[in-house]
């Protein structure tokens, strides 16, 4: 009886019925799962409205005291009437009209009442800045205004690099705002951004309507 | 005949040139969301273009719901300018209801301004301030911003707008340096504020002034019992004297914390209620430094009174 079973002929292979197949069956719905959810959260994914930023800038938003946020928005806001008047300046010197390109403080301060340079209570409260002109940039194609010696508790010095092409000034053109931790911190020699960096000034990046825009959005 | 046919051609060539020439173009109709923003607009254009205001004076922007009307005066815009970050989300709606989600122009006034958070927000998770239009300085860099971006859609006039645009800025910075020289002669070291709404935080910003508590940050989200509680430890434990309110949008909070706390309490325009005008903005602007200058007045006089004592 058993050596008819164990002949060759006789051999028989049974599968389970809950063998490879249903593993492998298995194996493909927990992909297509694993798949699936992939997807979907790789699709409902929020896109970061923040810029990234380098080690060398600062947010305005978040990396900002109270001092150094209220003089970077008024230096925003004065960017493009800076453009503006330089502008009025280079017609009027086309005319012969004008010996300088950019106004001065005086002019800024007194003339158009224009914050951080005018000497008003928002000065006062916001440690009495001194502001120079510095136009010895003009081969690099640059104008700054340099704000420093502010006496407010933990007060930056600061830059506003305005950069163009000579394509004409408009209230569209550009500027940077730059600080540097030290608050008595010299004008610099050169406006080439390795060379700020080097000595202490970090770019401030200011969280715009735009980028509020685009995570109200997301 | 054929030299009649002939004749016809250059003439109705010249004829149609004559008629595109002499043909003015339809003067643009600008939307708005806000007061504020009718302000800015119609003294930017001038008699240039026509101001549309998206909702009718007299609702509350904080709670708005639109109506059917809303819909009929965006289909006749050109383009609308918006707040965009968190002041008038209910545009949106309107626009996407009337189908014209990617076909009108929309100017973001605040997409350049350098946003702050929520005055004494710190802390906590910090939280855009959407009152951009409640101050002089961050006004001054929408208008020129709105001017620009309606110069591109109207380049005949984009040298128009620009002038306005200076000419207005020049006279708003002229009514904050007079209320700056008003303020300057008084010791503002004294002043320790608390606000109603987050509305003022730019305005206080502008004049160098730091908030020490806002009550209600987000208006219609009155704070539970427990944050009014710790909000009135906050404004004795500061020794708050000023309590800011709200001209339009009264709060009984206001008065609950008067009681509790003795601070002397003024009122601000949030900018958002009347009827539309040009002057609305420099009237409001007007009437929000005076009482500044009234509170710091007050504030003066107490710091004296207690110096005799």
């Amino acid at each position: 009886m058993s050596a008819a079973v164990n002949t060759a002929q006789n051999i028989c292979t049974v599968r389970p019925k809950s063998g490879r197949q249903e593993t492998i069956a298995i194996g493909v719905v927990f992909l297509a799962i694993l798949i699936i959810a992939g997807v979907a959260i790789s699709q409902r994914q929020v896109a970061n409205p923040l810029p990234r930023l380098y080690d060398w800038q600062l947010s305005s938003f978040y990396d900002l005291n109270k001092t150094d946020q209220a003089i970077h928005t008024s230096l925003v806001t004065a960017i493009p009437e800076l453009w503006l008047l330089h502008g009025d300046m280079l017609s009027m010197q086309k005319r012969g009209k004008s010996k300088e390109a950019w106004p001065d403080i005086e002019q800024l301060a007194e003339y158009y009442y224009v914050a951080p340079f005018a000497q008003d209570l928002f000065w006062t409260q916001n440690g009495e800045v001194k502001w120079a002109r510095v136009t010895e940039f003009s081969f690099e194609g640059s104008t700054v205004y340099h704000g420093y010696a502010g006496t407010a508790n933990q007060q930056s010095a600061y830059l506003v690099v305005l950069s163009h092409a000579h394509k004409g000034a408009s209230f569209n053109s550009v500027g940077s705002i730059w600080m540097n931790a030290n608050a008595n911190a010299p004008a610099p020699s050169t406006v080439v951004r390795d060379s700020l960096i080097r000595n202490g000034w970090k770019q401030v990046v200011p969280y715009s309507g735009a980028m509020e825009r685009k995570r109200i959005r997301s | 005949m054929k030299f009649q046919r002939l004749l016809a051609a250059p003439l109705l060539v010249v004829f149609s040139a004559l008629l595109i020439g002499t043909a003015k173009a339809e003067p643009l109709r600008v939307g708005i969301t806000l007061h504020p923003y009718y302000s800015f607009v119609a003294n930017i254009v001038g008699d240039r273009a026509e101001v549309v205001p998206l909702i009718d004076a007299g609702n509350n922007p904080h709670n708005y719901r639109p109506r059917a009307e809303d819909m009929r005066r965006v289909m006749s815009m050109d383009v609308l300018v918006v707040n965009g970050i968190g002041h008038d989300e209910w545009a949106f709606e309107i626009i996407q209801a009337a189908g014209r989600n990617d076909k009108l122009p929309l100017i973001y006034a605040n997409s350049g301004v350098p946003l702050i958070p929520i005055a004494a927000d710190e802390g906590e998770a910090k939280v855009v301030n959407p009152h951009t239009f409640v101050s002089v300085t961050v006004a001054i860099q929408q208008i020129y911003t709105i001017a620009r971006e309606l110069g591109k859609l109207d380049p005949d006039n984009a040298g128009f707008f620009r002038k306005n645009a200076r000419d207005y800025a020049l006279k708003l910075r002229r009514v904050k340096a007079k209320f700056m020289g008003e303020l300057v002669k008084l010791d503002t070291t004294n002043l320790r504020c608390a606000t109603m709404h987050g509305a003022y935080g730019y305005l206080m910003q502008e004049f160098g002034l730091q908030v020490v508590a806002v009550i209600e940050p987000r208006h219609g989200v009155s704070p539970t019992a427990r944050q009014l509680g710790d909000t009135i430890d906050k404004i004795k434990a500061a020794n708050v004297n000023v309590l800011f309110a709200e001209k339009f949008f009264a709060s009984n909070l206001s008065e609950t914390i008067r009681e509790a706390t003795g601070v002397s309490m003024y009122a601000f325009s949030h900018m958002s209620d009347g009827n539309y005008s040009v002057e609305l903005f420099e009237h409001e602007t007007t009437a929000n430094l005076e009482t500044l200058v009234q509170a710091m007045r007050a504030i003066n006089a107490e710091a004296s009174a207690s110096a005799t004592e």
